[in-house]
């Protein structure tokens, strides 16, 4: 893979995590992890089971609350806001399980994401003009148009349940875009998905962090994160032991070590 | 001074007959997480199965055993013939419940349809009266702690000296575990409804032994504070019964005796209350976070 | 048809429009959002007492045998305005103690358990809603209209009936919005929820309010009708009657609640009135007790989702090519002529 390929990251860096930690009774599960994510660049997590890479995305996202540590996210400090507001400013996050609003369609799933619907309001539900409805023509246009994007267009009727884990994983990812993301940050995306579909989903994130949207990424198919990031991160039992480029990390002992013993 | 030892005498009646209970509800939840609401219904069977062998002539503690027995045999029968079923199909939480409240109306406005709404009571003699230090007893009601003290004890052994009882300890924290393990789960299963059974229909009797009324409501009643013995204790956890019916029950019969008899359920409910919002693991956590976690 | 015929069918079809109400209510919180208030009911009887102590008059009025709080005397349709508005804060109330993240089992028993509080409070403060006695005479609203008793049973037929249809509309409009669908996400997937920027909280809240509103409305055109209100009308028992109607008539949708609120407390608590008395006289109800289990027990286990099941919502395909000159319709501006075809029902 040439350096090319890698989209190249502008200056500021959208997201900015500084020395956070957290326990969980008694057990150290993220310690004093710091890195940041620039806008159009695909930024990866790896590290063996257990490492605190799900902890350290839940605490970007606030769905866990750290110990230590500020979390900066397009020029202010979203620590203390609550994940619903981080999403409303554009921070948005996939599962690594059960994401799914299961007895929603697909395409009711991404409706769903669609900030600042009209009809989510109570006044617009209840007005004599149904504003609401011409906005919603246009997002099942804008949803159809994602679907189609990853292949799942003619699934917008099948409830969420009912989909294989790679068509989850796809619907999921449409849905995120759907949310108009400013960051993206996706917990093992390939999980469950077929390899033939691996190389698509790479270059629809490559054209996603293109468009400049930044992406965290949690992997743990590191041919893939070798494929799309253009940074990647190690942790192993909550720290940080090696981030740049993965061709780079695969020759460092300490993360073999951490590989074979974690 | 002497209201207090005497209530406090009462307390120690009610917690006793409460232990039974509790500790009961809250095996069966361990074992197939499930708060079974059908569990009041299910007192109120042994102590009406109590009472036609009592009716019949059949001495009091005869037809004590015979109504645990037959709860026994009711308590197996629900699990494997309608719960497990449910449970099977990985129903949810709260779809179980409103399992346990229908089976638990059956047989309910079964028993109130066969016998009536009247108010009965046992053909029995409640013994002289007794003082322990300054608490003031009848021979039953002493016999009741005694039961209940042999039960609690029995438990103890059983869960932490027996295969069983560590079996049955190991399948409330975590089913798909034990089973890898080579546990015979359902045996197991089986064996903690019948045993739990017993223990309900025993607290069933006692009950009315000890209030000398008997309805189709009787259980029904007693179950909130046998959930909210279960619930401050930390449900799951058979010492956190324990301890937790000892506390419900002094505590409502001290607010009864010092405040106003109708304070005694109101108070037990707003305990409840508080303890399920404000630390709904229980005073006494061990099972109930366990499952919380693995969840 | 004879004047006895009248009254009872007249007053079956008003207790229909009062539990389709109430389950409309249960339904925004159970069937939509996945709020499992078991505590339903205490927000119909919130609504019934205040429509209650806001139409009597003072207490010392019949020589002071029943005791309760205002008894302002205040004419239709006030109190059951303010019923709507007492039992909706008190939902918001409610639901902001207890919304935390509680296993859904807890937050029933919690729910249960309030419920079994209320119920004991109002029975021991006997100078607020006059204890367990209750309260009766309440006086009927908009009585002076006529003194025949047929007639006025017809008329708050139609009211009532008036209002029924109001309240459906009001459920549908937000069941078929995008609220409604992100209620149904929280109740699917809290946490997928939040993730897309959804205030959980304050849309459990929402229903919380909007339910119990409408369940304050159940209870005061009940209490209107009846005119006495006890705590034998509001035991817990019938919050648990409410869900079973959800549960059979299909939990979610539009028309599951309406199903539901006729077959169960209407058809088979009411209509069993009327079937030949025998035995003694607890049977009877006691077997319709037992059907009601039974019937919750074989619907949860062949037909969990309802008579009525929640619909699936499809979109139509192609766009509708809209006229370039907005049309004038009946005086109201619209844009496009697509109608009501889209989403679900």
């Amino acid at each position: 893979m040439s350096a090319s390929r890698f989209p190249t990251a502008p200056d500021a860096p959208l997201l900015s995590v500084n020395g956070i930690s957290c326990s969980f009774g008694g057990v150290r599960a993220v310690v004093d992890v710091s890195f940041s994510a620039p806008a159009g660049q695909i930024t990866g997590l790896i590290g063996p089971n257990g490492a605190g890479k799900s902890t350290t995305l839940g605490i970007v996202t606030g769905a866990i609350r750290p110990a230590t540590g500020t979390i900066h996210f397009a020029g202010r400090d979203v620590t203390k806001l609550p994940s619903y507001r981080r999403a409303r400013v554009g921070m948005i996050r996939t599962f690594q399980m059960r994401g799914e609003f299961d007895r929603l369609t697909v395409l009711e799933n991404l409706l769903v994401a669609a900030p600042e619907q009209l009809g989510e309001r109570i006044r617009n539900v209840y007005s004599i003009r149904r504003t609401w409805r011409h906005q919603q023509r246009e997002l099942v246009e804008q949803a159809r148009e994602l679907l189609g994007r990853f292949g799942i267009a003619s699934h917008e009727n099948v409830y969420a349940a009912e989909l294989s884990g790679g068509q989850r994983r796809l619907m999921e990812l449409a849905r995120a875009l759907m949310a108009k993301p400013r960051l993206l940050l996706l917990d093992e995306p390939m999980a469950g998905v077929s390899p033939a579909i691996r190389g698509e989903l790479a270059e629809h994130l490559l054209e996603v962090a293109n468009s400049g949207i930044a992406i965290v990424l949690v992997e743990h198919e590191l041919q893939f994160v070798e494929n799309v990031c253009g940074h990647v991160l190690v942790l192993a039992q909550g720290r940080v032991i090696g981030e740049g480029k993965m061709s780079a990390l695969r020759e460092q002992a300490a993360v073999l070590d951490a590989y074979l013993t974690g | 001074m002497q209201s207090l030892a005497l209530y406090t005498g009462f307390g120690l009646v009610t917690a006793s007959i409460l232990c039974l209970g509790a500790v009961s509800f809250t095996l069966q939840f361990g074992i197939s997480n499930l708060f079974n609401l059908a569990f009041g219904a299910t007192m109120t069977a042994a102590a009406f199965v109590a009472y036609v062998c009592n009716a019949a002539g059949l001495n009091i503690w005869v037809s004590l055993v015979l109504g645990s027995l037959s709860a026994s045999l009711l308590s197996f029968l629900l699990n494997r013939g309608i719960y497990t079923p449910f449970r099977r199909r990985a129903t949810g939480m709260f779809t179980m419940i409103m399992v346990t409240l229908g089976v638990g109306i059956i047989i309910q406005y079964a028993i109130e349809a066969i016998w009536g709404a009247d108010n009965r009571s046992y053909n029995m003699v409640t013994g002289r009266s007794v003082h322990v230090a300054d608490m003031l007893f009848t021979t039953t009601q002493l016999t009741v702690i005694a039961i209940a003290a042999v039960a609690a004890a029995g438990v103890h052994v059983l869960l932490h000296y027996s295969r069983l009882g560590k079996a049955m300890r190991a399948v409330a924290v975590n089913e798909r575990l034990a089973r890898n393990c080579g546990i015979p789960v359902k045996a197991v299963v089986d064996s903690t409804w019948l045993l739990s059974g017993a223990l309900c229909g025993l607290a069933g009797v006692v009950l009315v032994m000890d209030v000398q009324v008997l309805n189709s409501g009787s259980g029904d009643s007693f179950l909130i504070l046998i959930v909210a013995a279960t619930v401050l204790g930390g449900i799951g956890s058979a010492y956190g019964a324990m301890v937790g019916s000892l506390i419900i029950g002094v505590v409502a019969e001290l607010a009864a005796g010092y405040i106003n008899p109708q304070f005694k359920d109101i108070s037990t409910f707003i305990i409840l209350a508080a303890v399920l919002l404000l630390r709904p693991t229980g005073v006494i956590s061990s099972i109930a976070s366990a499952k919380e976690m693995a969840r | 048809m004879s004047a006895a015929w009248q009254f009872y069918i007249a007053t079956l079809i008003v207790f229909g429009f009062v539990y389709i109400i109430a389950a409309a209510g249960l339904n925004l919180q159970f069937g939509l959002t996945g709020v499992y208030n078991f505590a339903f009911i205490i927000f119909e009887a919130a609504g019934a007492y205040c429509t209650a102590v806001l139409s009597l008059g003072s207490p010392r009025a019949f020589g002071g045998f029943q005791s309760y709080i205002l008894g302002l005397h205040l004419p239709f349709p006030l109190p059951l305005l303010a019923s709507a508005m007492v039992a909706g804060a008190l939902g918001v109330g409610l639901g902001a103690l207890t919304v935390r993240r509680l296993r859904a089992d807890y937050l029933a028993i919690v729910m249960l358990v309030i419920s079994l509080i209320a119920t004991g409070l109002v029975t021991d403060y006997q100078g607020v809603f006059n204890g367990a006695a209750g309260l009766s005479l309440i006086p009927q609203p908009f009585a002076s209209l006529t003194s025949s008793s047929i007639v006025y049973d017809w008329l708050f037929v139609l009211v009532a009936g008036v209002i029924c249809a109001l309240v459906l509309l009001a459920a549908r409009l937000m069941i078929e919005s995008p609220l409604g669908r992100s209620l149904r996400a929280v109740r699917e997937n809290e946490n997928a929820a939040a993730a897309l920027g959804k205030n959980v909280t304050a849309l459990r809240l929402l229903v919380f309010g909007v339910g119990g509103a409408m369940a304050g409305i159940s209870g005061s055109l009940l209490a209107s009708f009846t005119q006495a209100w006890s705590p034998s009308s509001w035991f817990y028992t019938e919050t648990f009657v409410l869900f079973t109607a959800l549960i059979v008539g299909g939990a979610g949708s539009n028309l599951g609640p309406v199903v539901g609120a006729v077959l169960v407390p209407v058809v088979l608590a009411e209509g069993s009135r009327y079937l030949p008395q025998f035995g003694p006289p607890t049977l009877v109800p006691s077997l319709e007790w037992i059907a009601i289990g039974v019937i919750l027990l074989a619907f949860l286990w062949f037909w969990p989702r309802g008579i009525v099941p929640e619909p699936k919502r499809t979109f139509p395909a192609e766009p509708v090519p809209r006229p370039l000159v907005p049309q004038r319709t009946r005086g109201v501006l619209v844009r496009d002529l697509e109608g009501e075809r889209g989403p679900g029902r």
